[in-house]
């Protein structure tokens, strides 16, 4: 159970840092998924296999899911992970706000864009991981 | 501060209270920027040791009460249940009550809101010099005074204002004579919060930690004061103690209370007793006392919505160290200019509440929705609106048996607005959208936190000159009993949108002058 949550800490940490993050951030992940003690479904359960199995997809099951509705317990996950980043100190300045150039709301116009299409596709994805026999 | 008003004028106070308290010690005494770049063990009070400040409401709702404030909320489900389908109440057990989490917004109410609230004007003035005597607070005799501060005089100046609250300042004095026109005033939001050293606390110093503690007991809070009077020998404070019913025996008050450590009933005597423990908990406990079951009592609440609004020319800034998590300006709406029936919206910048709570807000995967927030967040306003309030037929609280619940009973509410409510609300809010525009701060959406999430409650026990059961003669006294007074907002025939705390500690303050004048 540790050992599959400390992998999911690994990834889930990775996709929202691009890089591998801290052994205080898996574990403190590990010790927070662990306190909740949410029942997680059959098909959500399916759906964190799925995401743990092809880690290069968490980006669009996470889009997928944002725009299903209700917060999954897959989401969650990656929720806690984010906000347990936010609270370790080396990676502060990827959190809190920077002065940009003004064509900086260039690049957010982008980011929103890419973030459309990954939605459209990652919701299309989630439906077919969650209802595959 | 009826206990402290008590203990001015010589009488012998015991204070019953279930007081769980929480964990601020850990805090660090460093500003926001500097913890979060430094201390390892921030997770601590920024989201919990077990992450329980994560799953925490949304912006609107319930997010200020973050980890070392869940003390505030904590065992109120199990102590103080309720039942709606249409309400959701904050209750606190919590040493200090309500007060641990809220806004320190210091409001007086005008005199015919006053007179409205079935509060007699002349007193309450004096006695809202009193309270700000005894707690110190900021404001700015700006144009909106007569909204905000009313015929407070002893104040210290209001804390600087962030570069959000600046930005609308500036707008508002370019668009000033239109937005009057339409009934709108723009001023500085009273605070308890001292920006001079008083009486021993410390003034403000912008650390942007208002969400996680309390240096230099800046702010003003009820447990500042139950701690100073715990140093007086006349007052005793027993903790643990939820205060079940009372009884009026050979001249005395028998107090039944459940011991929450213990699990068992005590009995304390004592002359007189005054009630505080909030408009809904001080009904459960009248109706309780007189086994009435399922009779109907009045509840009013604040309407409130919260609207996020952009102030595009602030996106893409660096973090700002001299930040407030508090309303700096609130925008009222007094259409006739009669200072009645106003609604109010306050104004908060956004920092220390973190990027992760209104990244879960937009319906984007989380990595380009940090990306977002991070760049929008310098621009993020969120505007509180409330709404004044009257009793109606679909408003009311009873108390129903309940053998489940640990007091055997389980008080429930129903609370709906009529259609010309609704219109009424829908109306003003339009306004306000529409007033937020001219101060170039864009409202993304209309968010309805649901009823109840106001934390304004009211009217329970209404104020009556006829001694009509479950009300309260003018002085406070619960008609049919000898000497129990009731010194929460209970009384209130009516609710200003203005929060009610400052009012309710004045009023406070009176009921138990009045218990004192018939000793």
């Amino acid at each position: 159970m540790s050992k599959d949550l400390s992998i999911q800490a690994l990834i889930f940490g990775r996709y929202l840092l691009k890089k591998v993050p801290s052994k205080k951030s898996q574990d403190l992940y590990v010790h927070i998924i662990q306190a909740s003690d949410v029942a997680i479904t059959a098909k959500e359960l399916r759906l964190l296999s799925f995401t743990v199995r092809h880690p290069r997809l968490v980006g669009f099951i996470d889009s997928g899911l944002a725009i299903s509705g209700s917060m999954s317990e897959v989401r969650r996950r990656i929720y806690v992970m984010l906000a347990v980043l936010e609270c370790q100190p080396e990676y502060a300045d990827k959190f809190l706000a920077k002065d940009q150039p003004w064509w900086y709301v260039f690049y957010i116009l982008y980011v929103g864009l890419r973030s459309a299409i990954k939605a459209t596709l990652g919701f299309i994805l989630v439906k077919m991981v969650v209802s595959w026999p | 501060m009826a206990a402290q008003t008590l203990i001015e004028a010589g009488k012998s106070v015991v204070m019953l209270d279930v007081g769980n308290e929480g964990t601020t010690a850990e805090v660090p005494d460093k500003d926001f920027l500097s913890i979060r770049r430094q201390e390892k063990d921030q997770y601590r009070y920024f989201i919990g040791k077990d992450g329980e400040g994560i799953a925490g409401e949304s912006i609107g709702k319930g997010a200020q009460v973050t980890p070392p404030r869940m003390h505030m909320v904590s065992h109120s489900d199990e102590l103080s249940p309720i039942r709606s389908e249409n309400f959701s109440p904050v209750q606190s057990l919590g040493y200090g009550g309500l007060g641990i989490g809220w806004g320190l917004q210091c409001w007086t109410y005008s005199d015919s809101e006053l007179k409205e609230a079935g509060l007699n004007p002349q007193k309450m003035q004096a006695a809202y010099q009193t309270v700000a005597e005894r707690i110190g607070i900021s404001g700015t005799n700006d144009e909106a005074a007569h909204y905000t501060l009313g015929p407070v005089t002893n104040y210290q100046p209001s804390p600087d204002m962030d570069r959000n609250h600046q930005a609308i300042s500036k707008q508002y004095e370019g668009k000033k004579a239109g937005l009057k026109k339409k009934g709108f005033t723009l001023g500085r939001t009273p605070l308890a919060l001292l920006t001079e050293d008083f009486k021993g606390r410390k003034k403000y110093r912008y650390h942007d930690m208002d969400y996680y503690a309390n240096p230099g007991l800046s702010a003003w809070r009820p447990w500042v004061t139950v701690n100073e009077l715990r140093r007086n020998p006349h007052f005793i404070y027993i903790a643990n103690m939820l205060t079940l019913s009372f009884k009026e025996i050979n001249g005395m008050v028998e107090v039944t209370c459940f011991d929450t450590v213990k699990k068992v009933e005590v009995v304390h005597k004592a002359r007189k007793l005054i009630l505080a423990a909030s408009a809904l908990n001080s009904a459960r406990i009248v109706l309780r006392s007189r086994a009435a079951y399922d009779t109907k009592l009045p509840l009013l609440c604040n309407p409130y919505t919260y609207i996020p609004c952009l102030q595009p020319s602030l996106f893409g800034k660096g973090p700002e160290a001299h930040k407030l998590g508090y309303a700096q300006l609130s925008l009222f709406l007094d259409e006739d200019h009669s200072n009645f029936d106003v609604s109010v919206a306050s104004l908060y910048s956004y920092q220390s509440l973190m990027l992760f709570r209104i990244v879960q807000q937009a319906p984007l995967n989380f990595v380009d929705a940090k990306s977002i927030m991070r760049y929008l967040s310098t621009g993020l306003v969120i505007m509180g609106v409330h709404h004044p309030d009257r009793s109606s037929a679909k408003k009311y609280l009873s108390l129903t048996r309940d053998k489940a619940a640990v007091t055997g009973d389980v008080l429930t509410l129903e609370y709906s607005l009529n259609q010309k409510e609704k219109a009424e609300i829908k109306r003003r809010e339009n306004k306000f959208v529409k007033a937020m525009r001219q101060l170039r701060a864009y409202p993304l959406k209309r968010i309805d936190p649901g009823n109840g999430a106001s934390i304004h409650y009211a009217g329970t026990l209404p104020f009556s000159s006829s001694k009509k059961d479950f009300s309260l003669s003018p002085a406070g006294r619960l008609h049919g009993t000898r000497s129990v007074y009731v010194a929460d907002s209970s009384g209130f025939t009516y609710l200003p949108a203005r929060g009610l705390t400052f009012t309710l500690l004045a009023n406070a303050h009176l009921t138990a002058v009045e218990a004192l004048k018939h000793d």
